[in-house]
């Protein structure tokens, strides 16, 4: 009996001990409200997209490269989140615009700025279609890599918000909004389109990019560019991903479709770009692509000592279209031609070459035609094609080498005829530098039979982001005697 | 004292006349109960003879026994020492019966193992890890200091790890095979009932195994064999719990032959000395033993201590100072509580069954089975969460951690070091918050609206481990003892991921977000894309399948002027891993059973025991130990693949050691020189390494191999019972431990892109030899010096002061920082601003600050009619004393430019991480037995 009163006595204590402790809680968590509070924001705090940039604008205009925005009062952005570093594409940065379609009042028109934030992992806290405030007193506005961006800084560099303080100055809304893109042509792109989200429709990657990846290529250096190209107009933008992206080992789409991105300069701020937010924003559903016709022969390994034709444009004016016998100079768009033309500077000529200039055209479209005349095929054999191109920053406009068989010699039958690209000879590309010029290589032509004619095409227009110069020279066909 | 002598010299001795021999016999009783005391030592002063009393609490000394007056010493642990004096006369037998033994009210011997037993001694992370706590149940007096005084500055005896010891409960040894270390979390908060312990120390034999080179302990919880009584205690402390009870009731052997043993206690707390460490812990035991006759008794025990706790960073210098020793990063506020993502659990029931099997009354056998089972967690957060896009694993979040470098004013001053506003923003920000911020990834997670991107998820063992054992004891005769052992073990440990909260979010894909190619990225290729929930399993999923057969058979000689021994052993260990999972970056060699890998280990040692005179002894020790390597050093990344450390083989332990000891009526000293060398070593660490391959964090294996190790040193304990109730105290221990040779250094990580652009072959790269030898090792303190005194009143109260010294504490080296990694350019060449004395100034070892702590103890003890009432109160680390106790160099600075760089700074970005010791912290003990 003693014993078990002893083991009442202890366990009885025990109980009574026990009854006093607390739960020592350490899992069992649900989930914590995450509601933000609304941000209250008098209107009259509230300024515009357009007023920003008129600030920076003028700050060009006055030679300085930023403005900085004056401490007081407060003052208000108000924008949608319209970029997501969620599949690494994007590296602390927000892309912000003030619309959520593709709405553009002339009182507040559709603008979009990149905010640059020291922070990894934004779309943990700014998703995608989130309206955002931005306030905006003691910020800096300037550009960089060409678009106009928002961050700290001082007279000269916008430099990055830091994290200790991005919270307080990009203010979130609860509010998420379904953000429409502008749906848009490649030609009708101007530059208060960047850092906005666009769609481009019927588009597909070049033939040439078919089977490479966004961004995982051996000469993928930071970004892989791939060229888009619409099947509508056959105008090409650079698809520009980032090696850090999550998709980057993706092989790209091999159809055509829709593609959705935000409109953006390259790094050096040299060309168009096009930056998607995850490889699911390119729905290349269509397994039909709208390629050329090619011919192809490919490069030939030897060239023939008989010559049927050479060009050099020597004869040729400055500035006056190229005018030669049996040669067929077109305009099918716009008020410019190939001209001739000379240069001595950095960007030389060769004596004197042809080239295509649509800059200040004020031209919505510029196409032009350079058209040699027949060439029988049928009468020797062994047939070449060799020429020389270079380009003064071609700005997204771009030049083919095409070739008919049946195009009948009128300048109306130019767009009837069918014509197919010369694809083994090389083009200088958008990103290739002015300085030099490039040799096409040998273009086998000796696989096509009957009356051919090579034609040279130019497409840009009077836009500045579409209004590249190409030059051209040296045209020579050769055959084997 | 004059008490207690007189009685004993009026009372109760008679002589026998009719005796030929001499004798002196008695017994011993408790001074409370009146029943026998068994275990207690019986020593006549000034000569080597001593003895331990039987279970009936009785002795005698039949030969040599000394003539004239002496004086006899009784003494155990937890009972107050007590002197007789006697008269021996030729032919004469001197018979004391019934001596009693009072309880030592203080109980001292318990607080510290309480301390720290479960707490900083099972810091796996830290790799502090000693067995010193446990050495409080040692008569030794440096044992005793290491224990009390020196453990909670991670002091290990003689610069070794705990797997140098064997902890025995009831003859099964509860080492862990996966690292050869005891899980002292598997019996935490049960003191009232492992109270009954043997120590062998060092290579001294033990009748239990062969033992390593730190010496077994063996805890007996056998019903039969356990003081009787009841106890309730309670206490409160700062340091890792907050509070704790517990319960015991101890039957002793009933009349029926049965014996009970019960205990149960909880300790809990919100949070520890160090911020949002909280603590959780309910222990069962229970115990019952049947004497079936007087050869056999059965005894079966089960042990159950569910523990959880929250664990506590180690942090860089730069985060101490902008926030405190208490500071941890681990933790984030959700709905106003202190959430830490970083819970340990260990939930590992043990159920034993004893067979006590007395031959005759010289051979016993003992035979045992032990079952444990149960799990091991250890909880993180995953910031890598993906959903499927085009067929491909996009998204991934920030690295959550508060103290992530780029959070940090550091890094905002070495990379913006013109605008030195940003770095003030950064500490601002640290300051005011620098915790994790929970609600962020459930927002995100939320927002996110697919799979999650924050996951809280728990890396699992779980053991599912048999032992069976049959120890033999004979006494050939008076001077010669045989033990002899076989014993078996088997292990299946079962390793997972586990999900445990998906932060608002339902699904998490898994996969590995960094892999280049979909099918590398599988962490399973029989189930590719997977989602998973919470409480699914995850990641990586293996099991680990361990026998150990051995085999041990010692000689203990005892003589009058010597003792000696020889014993030896051998030892058969498999180890076969099964991979559940195929990985996709090892799609040949993760699925299904990997090779058997089989070691052969054995032991051999001897030493003697030269007694000068009483007063003056000499004992000597050496020993050769071939063992296996443990499961965590042997597979090199075993959550991925089948593959094992290069060239991994046995490691060879060579210990020596000398003491001289000195006994005197009043000073009691031991001197113990002491050389260990353990070669062929291997060694495994797992981390997340910034900077291998790019910014991205890589889970990465560092395997050293044929690592060779040098222990030696002195320690020094001295004691001194200046007057009956002052005793003055002393010890040293003063050693050196460094890396003797330059071993072989490894990496493994997943195969891909970066790794390969690293140099990595399939995940896997030899960096050659690591320039280690002289380094110190990163074993605490390697001096430790303690002075203290004890005062005990008649009045049944006392109180001591220790003052500790602390030295020669080094930061634990980057072995990738030692290779010619270091120094050598993407091609091979040698760096072209490569400076070698700078070089040299950048890989020297820190050595940590000195120190000193001074703790305090004190209580009072009262026995109010049938209870006893015991009270102390001890305070550690008096003086507040600022200090590091460890740490180590992140690995991120692999090379010379980069170390440089950043040493330059004021505040580096990757300094070393270190922890620190507890400022002052108490703790408060009440207990009553009846």
């Amino acid at each position: 009996m003693k014993k078990i009163n002893k083991i009442k006595i202890v366990s009885s204590v025990i109980l009574a001990l026990l009854l006093f402790t607390s739960c020592i809680k350490d899992d069992d968590y649900g989930t914590p409200d995450i509601s933000i509070t609304e941000p209250n924001i008098p209107l009259e705090q509230i300024t515009t997209f357009r007023a920003m940039k008129s600030l920076y604008d003028q700050a060009v205009n006055d030679g300085n490269a930023t403005v900085v925005i004056d401490d007081e009062p407060d003052l208000y952005i108000e924008g949608y989140v319209v970029s997501s570093d969620k599949s690494g594409n994007f590296f602390e940065e927000l892309i912000i615009q003030n619309k959520t379609d593709d709405s553009s009042p002339d009182n507040d028109p559709r603008l979009g700025f990149k905010v640059d934030i020291n922070v990894s992992s934004l779309s943990d806290t700014f998703q995608f279609g989130q309206k955002v405030y931005v306030k905006m007193d003691g910020l800096t506005i300037g550009e960089t890599s060409g678009v106009i961006t928002i961050g700290k800084g001082d007279a000269v560099d916008v430099k990055q918000i830091q994290a200790a303080e991005y919270k307080a100055i990009v203010i979130r809304s609860n509010e998420i909004e379904t953000i429409i893109p502008k749906v848009t042509g490649l030609a009708d792109l101007t530059e208060l389109d960047e850092n906005t989200l666009i769609q481009l429709n019927n588009m597909q990657l070049n033939r040439f990019e078919m089977g490479a990846t966004y961004a995982s290529e051996s000469f993928d250096e930071f970004d892989g560019l791939r060229l888009l190209e619409s099947c509508d107009s056959g105008i090409s933008m650079i698809m520009q991903t980032s090696t850090f992206s999550d998709f980057k080992s993706l092989v790209v789409p091999q159809g055509k479709g829709n593609v959705t991105g935000i409109f953006s300069r390259d790094f050096r701020d040299d060309f168009n770009v096009l930056v998607i937010n995850s490889s699911a924003d390119v729905n290349f559903d269509s397994t039909e692509r709208c390629d050329p016709m090619e011919l192809t022969c490919g490069l030939a390994s030897t060239i023939g000592s008989g010559n049927l034709l050479y060009e050099d444009f020597e004869p040729q004016k400055n500035n006056k279209p190229i005018v030669i016998d049996g040669w067929t100079n077109y305009i099918e768009a716009g008020t410019e031609a190939w001209e001739g033309y000379s240069s001595t500077s950095s960007n030389a000529s060769l004596g004197r070459s042809a080239r295509f200039q649509s800059s200040s055209s004020g031209d919505d479209s510029n196409i032009g035609w350079l058209i040699t005349p027949a060439i029988n095929l049928d009468a020797q054999d062994g047939e070449t094609l060799r020429f020389k191109t270079s380009n003064s920053l071609s700005d997204s406009s771009f030049m083919e080498v095409l070739y008919s068989l049946d195009w009948d010699g009128t300048e109306a039958g130019v767009t009837l005829a069918t014509w197919g690209v010369l694809s083994a000879a090389y083009v200088v590309k958008d990103t290739d530098s002015f300085v030099p010029w490039f040799n096409s290589g040998s273009v086998d032509l000796s696989c096509a039979t009957g009356i051919m004619h090579i034609a040279f095409k130019y497409t840009g227009s009077g836009q500045d982001t579409f209004d590249g110069i190409y030059e051209l020279d040296e045209i020579s066909i050769d055959y084997v005697e | 004292m004059s008490k207690i002598s007189l009685i004993f010299l009026l009372g109760i001795f008679s002589m026998s006349l009719f005796a030929q021999q001499t004798l002196v016999k008695g017994s011993v009783k408790d001074a409370l109960s009146f029943e026998p005391v068994e275990g207690v030592t019986i020593t006549i002063e000034e000569t080597d003879l001593y003895l331990l009393t039987d279970a009936n609490g009785e002795f005698l000394f039949n030969k040599n026994v000394p003539l004239g007056e002496q004086i006899l010493r009784i003494s155990k642990t937890g009972y107050i020492s007590k002197r007789f004096p006697i008269v021996v006369n030729e032919g004469k037998t001197v018979n004391i019966t019934d001596m009693t033994l009072d309880r030592d009210a203080s109980d001292a011997g318990d607080l510290f193992v309480i301390t720290l037993s479960d707490d900083e001694l099972n810091d796996d992370t830290s790799g502090a890890d000693n067995i010193s706590g446990l050495l409080a149940s040692s008569l030794d007096v440096f044992q005793r200091t290491a224990a009390f005084e020196f453990s909670s500055s991670f002091f290990r005896v003689r610069g070794l790890d705990s797997k140098n010891g064997s902890i025995l409960i009831n003859g099964i040894e509860m080492n862990k095979v996966y690292n050869g270390r005891p899980q002292w979390s598997n019996w935490g908060g049960l003191n009232d009932v492992l109270r009954n312990q043997e120590l062998t120390s060092g290579l001294t034999p033990s009748n239990y195994n062969f033992g390593g080179v730190l010496g077994t302990t063996n805890i007996n919880v056998r019903a039969s064999e356990a003081r009787p009584g009841s106890r309730i205690t309670y206490s409160s402390s700062n340091r890792s719990y907050t509070n704790r009870i517990m319960g015991t009731y101890i039957s002793g052997l009933l009349k029926n032959n049965w014996a009970y043993m019960v205990s149960v206690g909880r300790r809990w707390g919100n949070e520890g000395y160090q911020d949002a460490t909280s603590y959780s812990s309910n222990s069962f035991f229970t115990s019952v033993e049947k004497k079936i006759n007087d050869k056999h008794s059965l005894n079966l025990t089960a042990i159950y201590t569910p523990n959880r706790r929250g664990k506590s960073s180690p942090n860089t210098q730069e985060i101490y100072d902008l926030k405190d020793i208490k500071y941890n990063e681990y933790w984030g506020w959700q709905d106003g509580e202190k959430r830490n993502s970083r819970i340990k659990e260990v939930n590992e029931p043990i159920i034993m069954l004893n067979h006590y099997w007395e031959l005759n009354n010289k051979m016993k056998l003992n035979t045992n089975v032990g079952y444990q089972f149960g799990k091991l967690g250890n909880s993180r957060l995953d910031y890598n969460g993906t959903d499927l896009i085009d067929g491909f694993p996009q998204g991934g979040g920030a690295n959550p951690s508060p103290t992530y470098y780029q959070k940090l004013p550091s890094y905002a001053e070495r990379n913006f070091p013109d605008d030195l506003g940003n770095a003030y923003k950064a500490l601002k920000a640290f300051e005011n918050d620098g915790q994790i911020d929970w609600n962020a990834m459930y927002r995100a997670n939320i927002g996110n609206g697919k799979n999650a991107i924050y996951a809280l998820y728990e890396d699992r063992v779980d053991d599912r481990q048999i032992t069976v054992n049959s120890i033999l004891t004979e006494e050939i005769n008076d001077n010669i003892i045989l033990n002899a052992g076989i014993n078996y073990k088997s292990l299946k440990s079962e390793n997972f991921a586990q999900v445990i909260d998906l932060l608002g979010a339902s699904t998490y894909l898994d996969i590995d977000g960094f892999a280049t190619t979909i099918d590398e990225a599988q962490n399973d290729l029989l189930n590719p894309n997977r989602i998973v929930g919470e409480g699914d399993k995850f990641k990586y999923h293996y099991n680990i399948f361990a026998n150990e057969l051995s085999a041990y058979a010692q000689a203990q000689f005892s003589y009058k002027k010597i003792d000696f021994y020889v014993s030896g052993s051998v030892k058969n260990t498999t180890y076969q891993r099964e991979g559940i999972y195929q990985n996709g970056g090892f799609p040949d060699s993760s699925l299904d059973k990997g090779n058997e890998l089989i070691f052969t280990g054995y032991g051999a040692k001897s030493g003697f025991t030269y007694k000068l005179t009483g007063k003056h002894v000499f004992d000597f020790n050496a020993g050769y130990i071939l063992r296996a390597p443990s499961i965590q050093n042997t597979f090199s990344n075993s959550r991925e693949n089948h593959n094992i450390v290069p060239n991994v083989s046995e490691e060879n332990i060579t210990s020596v050691d000398a003491s001289y000891v000195f006994r005197s009526p009043i000073v009691k000293a031991k001197l113990t020189g002491y050389y260990t060398k353990i070669s062929d070593a291997s060694e495994i660490s797992f981390f997340f390494a910034d900077g291998i391959g790019g910014d991205n964090t890589a889970f990465v294996q560092e395997i050293l191999q044929g690592i060779d190790k040098k222990h030696f040193g002195a320690e020094l304990g001295i004691e001194a019972q200046v007057t009956p109730t002052i005793k003055l105290k002393g010890a040293a221990a003063v050693g050196q431990f460094t890396y003797d040779n330059n071993p072989n250094l490894f990496l493994s990580t997943e195969p891909d892109d970066e790794a390969i652009a690293a140099g990595f072959v399939d995940g896997f790269k030899d960096f050659g030899q690591s320039k280690l030898k002289g380094y110190k090792l990163a074993s605490g303190p390697q001096s430790a010096y303690s002075v203290g005194f004890e005062y005990r009143d008649p009045d049944y109260w006392w109180f001591g002061a220790t003052a500790n010294f602390f030295a020669n504490t080094y930061v634990d080296v980057s072995p990738l920082t030692r290779s010619t990694n270091f120094n050598t350019d993407f091609d091979g060449n040698v760096f072209n601003d490569y400076d070698e004395d700078l070089a040299r100034e950048l890989l020297k070892q820190e050595r940590f600050d000195d120190y000193m702590s001074v703790n305090l103890i004190g209580g009072k003890s009262w026995k109010i009619g049938k209870y006893y009432v015991g009270f102390f109160a001890s305070i550690n680390n008096l003086l507040d004393e600022i200090y590091k106790t460890g740490g180590f160099e992140q690995g991120r600075n692999a090379n010379y430019r980069e170390l440089r760089d950043d040493k330059a700074l004021d505040t580096p970005v990757f300094g070393s991480k270190y922890w620190y010791g507890r400022g002052t912290t108490y703790f408060l003990n009440l207990n009553v037995r009846f």
